[in-house]
């Protein structure tokens, strides 16, 4: 269904005028609007080490990666310097970019061919584009020649990051998935046991928790996301993953299901029981004010991907490690046709961008081995961040850390789910996941009907079919 | 070959050409390239990988039916009135007495200014903090000074609301700025008059009535048409504060196009967008010129 947006002709042919032209045009816009040096030429490194006989001309590749939280960009930065020290010419250059705005970021980059050496991706939809448009540097060969490194990975993380039988990307993260997160001793106050499983369970003790004076959900609207995780379960709950591999595939009134409607009249009628925080609509996820809520006592739920774990030891590291920190899978609905299904990703990715010197392709396919196979990048970032390892042999040192045995379970979630279903905005095209998002808020802030909802995004799927 | 080398008065030669040419070069690569080019990508259909397809005129029918255009086209309007209407008269009125060289009035304009110094980037997320549901300050004097409690509002929450916020911190962030434009009239205007009208027996409020006020007219003039083309391309600190949300409620016209452009990957449409925008704050230039007769130049101090 993207295909209208995409050359008929080989990628490969070229239009050169056109694109350096597009090109000039981005990087001025990208420049002028703030957003960062697009593919700056990285500073020279030559100058250090020269006096170092028969030293190796060092190799400077760039590497973008979405990582906001410092725990964790300590983990990484150490892994790094490692890589840096063992690879001969080694100078790997990161570049931390904020959640929000990397996905704009790399794809201005990659318009205007000005990429990072190796970026961080979370595959799907957008990515194929690039594979398409050569864009991205296949790594299939390497991979194959080299079985202990491939099978170093869970399985079912490859789709994601390959097109056309070839594999673009190694994982750089371990699975994640979605849940809902709870405080115990809110649910305790409202004389709710443990966190529920049903959806009409959680009903009533939403129910229960608001005449407690607590908010029922803590939700950051502002971002979206957060909120789509809400209508992406409850839809996949009510009518399996069918539901959405029809809108994915471009079906005409895809949107128009019984089971959408359904899980959008359940959000809208937490909304209008006033069950989320004041003011919901102008919390951002990336402030931390959602997991403040929780820790505080002020909120009993949250649906949230298991990265709230990382985030919750960064902004209350004591509630975080208290046993009143609880998580469960998403409840589940009566008579639903998933109701053991997982919404998660087996993964996000590195890869590496075409535009790059072999030589520095070289030492992007040895950094990529290197560092997402580390000790330092796996067990580190355990020990710092507690997340998921993408590397299968560290997770049983899963068990040596904090939250070890939580992040195991997520771990072995994922990788047992019966159905992994991708996030709803990784795996549309981009014409459409923005009006979606914003739809999905107008929704949650009761200012859109669903059937108006359906309407609307009916009418951009067949437009973008 | 010329024997005479020293010229008594210099001829401007033709290598003087080359002095001019680093400005130029640049206006060309920073200004008419991105505008040639955005022209040129308003008739094309581009997602930003890959070539692209010439489409012709599509994306501009598209632009006259798109009603979430037209919606944050509307946005782009009240925020352009309000602002001018907030603006000005606190910006004259500021203006004007901090013209006086009284030390408090230069400390209360040092202490003032500092918004000026703020980026707008900058501006959006901290107000975004201060105006937050959870833990921000706004809201947290609201609840707990009974005297204060209008400000107990969800002021970034509130569709209803949020664009009455954004118009006040924009007020905020450029009332400083034409104050200084106001200030300067000001002093500019020559204390003759003032001299003579003290002499019939003038109030303090005829002077700024019959003085002030009319000679600053070409300040007003000035400051308006900036403050106007100002609010139609405003975009960093709406952009940081709420990008456009919640929902499409401060999604003004500038930023629909960024949106349609970066985030929808919709260069060609987002180009169309773009480019409207360029005339519209070209055609309202124009207009203010025409209409206040700026454009011959007269100076306010003719006679004198």
């Amino acid at each position: 269904m993207r295909q209208s947006h995409h050359p008929k002709h080989s990628p490969g042919n070229p239009r050169p005028v056109t694109r350096t032209a597009g090109a000039a045009l981005l990087a001025t816009a990208a420049a002028s609007l703030g957003m960062g040096a697009v593919g700056l030429a990285p500073a020279s490194a030559t100058s250090r080490n020269v006096a170092r006989a028969h030293s190796v001309a060092k190799v400077p590749i760039t590497l973008w990666t979405l990582t906001s939280n410092t725990n964790e960009q300590k983990a990484e930065t150490a892994a790094i310097n490692d890589f840096n020290k063992s690879y001969p010419g080694g100078d790997v250059q990161v570049d931390y970019v904020e959640n929000t705005a990397y996905k704009t970021k790399i794809a201005v980059a990659m318009s205007a061919h000005h990429p990072p050496t190796v970026f961080w991706t979370w595959g799907g939809r957008i990515f194929d584009a690039w594979a398409q448009a050569h864009q991205v540097t296949p790594i299939t060969s390497q991979l194959n020649s080299d079985p202990a490194w491939k099978n170093a990975y869970l399985k079912g993380a490859w789709p994601l990051i390959s097109y056309k039988g070839q594999i673009y990307g190694v994982p750089a993260s371990g699975p994640g998935i979605e849940l809902m997160f709870a405080n115990q001793a809110v649910l305790d106050k409202a004389g709710v046991r443990s966190v529920p499983t049903t959806w009409g369970q959680f009903m009533h003790s939403a129910a229960a928790v608001k005449k407690t004076g607590a908010f029922p959900i803590s939700l950051a609207g502002a971002t979206e996301w957060p909120e789509m995780i809400w209508l992406q379960y409850l839809t996949l709950r009510y009518g399996g993953p069918q539901v959405f591999n029809n809108i994915a595939a471009g079906k005409p009134n895809a949107w128009d299901n019984p089971a959408f409607l359904k899980a959008a009249e359940a959000v809208q009628m937490l909304a209008k029981d006033g069950y989320f925080e004041t003011g919901y609509s102008a919390v951002h996820w990336s402030s931390g004010q959602t997991d403040e809520l929780m820790a505080a006592g002020k909120a009993a739920f949250q649906a949230m991907g298991d990265w709230d774990y990382g985030s919750m030891l960064n902004v209350a590291p004591k509630f975080a490690k208290s046993p009143d920190y609880k998580f469960a899978t998403f409840p589940t609905v009566p008579g639903g046709l998933a109701n053991k299904a997982v919404v998660g990703e087996p993964a996000a990715y590195f890869a590496i961008a075409s535009d790059a010197t072999p030589a520095q392709k070289k030492e992007a396919v040895a950094f990529l081995k290197d560092a997402t196979t580390s000790r330092a990048w796996n067990v580190n970032y355990l020990e710092a961040f507690g997340n998921t390892p993408e590397d299968v042999n560290y997770a049983t040192d899963l068990l040596h850390y904090t939250g070890g045995k939580e992040n195991l379970t997520f771990f072995r979630m994922a990788q047992h789910a019966t159905y992994l279903q991708d996030y709803w905005d990784q795996n549309l095209p981009s014409a459409v996941v923005t009006p979606m998002l914003t739809d999905i808020g107008e929704l949650f802030d009761l200012s859109m009907t669903p059937q108006k909802f359906v309407q609307d995004m009916d009418a951009l799927l067949a437009k973008n079919g | 070959m010329m024997g005479r080398v020293v010229l008594r008065r210099p001829r401007v030669t033709w290598w003087a050409v080359w002095f001019m040419a680093p400005a130029c070069v640049l206006f060309a690569a920073l200004v008419l390239v991105p505008v040639v080019v955005a022209v040129w990508l308003s008739f094309v259909r581009w997602n930003g990988v890959g070539a692209t397809h010439f489409v012709g005129l599509s994306n501009w029918s598209q632009l006259f039916s798109d009603a979430t255009a037209g919606a944050s086209l509307e946005r782009t309007g009240i925020l352009l009135g309000a602002s001018w209407v907030v603006q000005e008269p606190i910006a004259i009125a500021l203006g004007i007495y901090i013209a006086g060289r009284q030390r408090h009035r230069a400390v209360l304009s040092a202490i003032y200014f500092l918004p000026l110094l703020i980026s707008g980037a900058g501006i959006g997320i901290m107000w975004q903090n201060i105006l937050s549901p959870i833990g921000g300050g706004v809201q947290y004097v609201g609840a707990h000074v009974s005297l204060l409690g209008f400000l107990n509002k969800d002021w970034l929450g509130n569709p209803n609301l949020v664009l009455g916020t954004v118009v006040v911190l924009v007020a905020w962030e450029f009332i400083p700025f034409h104050t200084l434009l106001y200030q300067a009239g000001t002093r500019g205007i020559p204390s003759v008059l003032y001299e003579a009208a003290a002499l019939d027996g003038i109030t303090p409020l005829q002077r700024i009535r019959y003085i002030t006020l009319p000679m600053l007219r070409n300040t007003i003039v000035t400051s308006s048409t900036l403050n106007i083309v100002g609010s139609l391309t405003i975009f960093d600190v709406i952009y940081t504060l709420t990008q456009g949300g919640p929902g499409e409620s401060t999604r003004v016209f500038a930023l629909d196009q960024y949106i349609v452009g970066f985030n929808e990957m919709d260069f060609g449409y987002g180009s169309a967008l773009a480019v409207a925008l360029g005339i519209m704050g070209i055609a309202i230039s124009l207009v203010i010129i025409k209409v206040t007769g700026f454009g011959r130049m007269r100076s306010q101090a003719e006679g004198i």
